[in-house]
């Protein structure tokens, strides 16, 4: 059988596209999706407290920085990162797409934010979002679907000095019970809700699977996209042992920016920057010991959301700074002051280099190798001047003291490896997400980020795959 | 000059009664050790639960039914039975000695200080120690282990709009 669509994955970026193409395609059209992993109802994740069965991290090897430097977080399985995620989904700002003419470092999106407003607007629909409409961060076109969650104390503290700058969080855990999920209760354990609140496939894209045209296979693990010239024909995959093939009018890769790479250059693709610029933000932690002052009275496990360290001339060398401030339950140990503490989770922009890559392990070609040699120096001037920066930016507060932690092994956003861009020459995909040269095979997710800005990517990356579908299919 | 056995002809006898024996005293041995590892243990906890909480009231025997439902829990969030037994009995020094715990490995620090973190977490969201309507005079009361894939909601000082 030949199928119209083939979908690789059932994280965001193929749930979105897919939900998108369905709209377009024809009653008669035949859709088919594979994922490698199993499909782990969400009573199943919490009897197991855990995502999958599947050890994530015995599916690539890291070289350079070391496994205990640095790690890569995703999750296997029926919705991927949609699991494990912590629901946090700010849009971009307008110059983190023209970062090179505003500030003439790094590259240029394809695409501007105005472009990807309409469908930034449209995942935050799918995904009820929670957040601020009025005295938003962002330019909009549509309010948010929920009401934005309740700060803590000292965050409006912060609000109130910092009135354009700070905000409620932007997130899919919701503030208000919507159908298929509860109202977030502040739990702090976000990878996996406990009450299922956070958005997750598993409760927002069932839909895309009662629909008639879709079959989905699970535990299939797709090995190689078959080409003949400059046309996908299908792929092959491994399912019980056995390899199949199958064919197709239409190929989405959504298979994340480790898989996506490994997948198309084990499929013989080749292109200079296929695999180059791995990379994902830079962050570290900031505890601030706050004197007198209780906090911790927020509705959701990340209430604050600040871009005082964001936008300025210090972007031509130091990388943008995004402030997430958390409601976590973590107290501090000090008898009467738990609560007189406040956690900032502090998310740096970096730029993708080259010399840090994904191929398939030369030791074992099913396996990724994940090479990464090291932060950018405008990652890590950001991170320097986000610590000089915080005591200032924090002092409407009453501070007693400040400690940092060193920059985290992961910020579990992986990115970069099949760069966007209008040039063959130097982008993997187009500003659609069509591979430039096997025009019916489109690459979708994280890969395609040409820079790493500080937001949560996950946002960002859905509006680009309904996009992409609309584009596609237009 | 005595040679010894060569090793395959090296031989440990024992008797039945021998190993009926042996095998009696590994029981008891254990039956009191399991207890005796058991109080050890809260003791640790209760040690560090007062250095981070500092002067509470609360009967003896409802604060050992939060420590032993502690126990179970930490042991489902770190995934290990026996971790916690373990952890104190290999380092107990640890919650006392700051020079001690420094020269830990990285992730016996790590899961120390896990630990305490859910300790604390666990006392201040399960028991009505910070209750504004409980009475000054009223001692502290466990009311439940604040695990939230059993409880749901446990964050009481989290604040809603509806």
């Amino acid at each position: 059988m030949n199928y119209d669509l083939i979908v690789v994955g059932t994280g965001f970026a193929g749930n979105f596209f897919l939900k998108r193409a369905l709209e377009k395609l024809p009653e008669s059209a035949r859709v088919l999706v594979l994922e490698r992993g199993k499909m782990t109802t969400h009573a199943d994740q919490v009897r197991m407290r855990a995502n999958s069965e599947t050890d994530a991290a015995s599916l690539i090897r890291q070289t350079g920085m070391s496994p205990e430097e640095k790690r890569w977080v995703f999750n296997v399985g029926f919705g991927g990162g949609s699991n494990c995620w912590w629901a946090g989904t700010p849009r971009m700002l307008p110059s983190d797409f023209r970062i090179r003419s505003q500030y003439g470092v790094g590259i240029d999106w394809p695409i501007s934010y105005d472009e990807l407003e309409p469908y930034y607007c449209d995942a935050e629909e799918a995904m009820s979002i929670a957040g601020p409409s009025e005295n938003s961060p962002y330019r909009r076109s549509r309010p948010y679907p929920l009401p934005p969650h309740r700060l803590t104390e000292p965050e409006r503290i912060v609000q109130k000095t910092y009135p354009q700058t700070f905000f409620p969080q932007p997130n899919a855990r919701a503030s208000r019970a919507v159908p298929s999920r509860a109202r977030c209760c502040a739990n702090g354990v976000c990878g996996l809700c406990p009450v299922d609140s956070k958005f997750t496939a598993l409760n927002g894209f069932t839909s895309n699977y009662d629909d008639p045209r879709v079959e989905l296979r699970l535990e299939s693990e797709v090995v190689q996209v078959d080409r003949e010239g400059n046309l996908a024909r299908g792929v092959t995959y491994r399912s019980g042992g056995k390899l199949h093939s199958v064919s197709g009018d239409t190929i989405v890769l959504a298979a994340n920016a480790i898989f996506n790479p490994h997948l198309m250059m084990r499929s013989g693709f080749e292109h200079p920057r296929l695999g180059r610029r791995l990379h994902e933000q830079l962050s570290f932690n900031a505890f601030l010991y706050l004197d007198g002052l209780d906090g911790f009275q927020g509705s959701t496990s990340v209430t604050g959301q600040g871009y005082m360290l964001y936008e300025g001339e210090h972007r031509r060398e130091a990388g943008a700074v995004l402030m997430e401030t958390w409601n976590v339950p973590r107290y501090r140990p000090e008898p009467g002051k738990w609560r007189q503490f406040m956690e900032v989770y502090v998310i740096v922009e970096d730029l993708p280099l080259d010399e840090n890559f994904v191929e398939p392990d030369p030791e074992n070609p099913d396996r990724a190798r994940a090479h990464y040699q090291r932060h950018s120096d405008y990652g890590l001037n950001g991170v320097a001047r986000a610590r000089e920066k915080i005591p200032d930016v924090f002092s409407c507060l009453p501070i007693e003291k400040i400690e940092f932690t060193p920059i985290r092994d992961t910020d579990s956003h992986i990115q970069g490896t099949t760069m966007m861009g209008d040039d063959p020459a130097t982008s993997v995909v187009d500003r659609d997400s069509v591979h430039h040269e096997v025009r019916n095979l489109l690459v979708l997710g994280s890969s395609t980020f040409p820079t790493g800005p500080a937001p949560n990517p996950t946002l960002t990356l859905s509006a680009l795959a309904i996009r992409a579908a609309e584009q596609y299919y237009a | 000059m005595s040679q010894p056995n060569p090793p395959s002809e090296r031989k440990t006898r024992f008797s039945r009664r021998t190993l009926l024996m042996s095998s009696a005293l590994v029981v008891v041995a254990a039956g009191i050790a399991v207890p005796i590892a058991s109080a050890n243990v809260n003791n640790a906890l209760k040690a560090y639960l007062s250095q981070m909480v500092g002067e509470f009231e609360m009967e003896d025997r409802e604060l050992n039914r939060f420590l032993d439902d502690f126990r179970a829990y930490f042991a489902d969030v770190v995934h290990d039975k026996g971790a916690l037994v373990l952890l104190i009995a290999k380092y107990e020094r640890a919650f006392y000695d700051s020079l001690f715990r420094s020269l830990l490995p990285g992730k016996a620090k790590g899961t120390l200080e896990k630990l305490e973190a859910e300790l604390l977490q666990a006392f201040l969201l399960g028991t009505d120690m910070l209750d504004p309507k409980r009475p000054a005079s009223q001692p502290v009361r466990y009311e439940y282990m604040p695990d939230p894939y059993v409880v749901g909601c446990v964050n009481r000082f989290a604040t809603f709009d509806t």
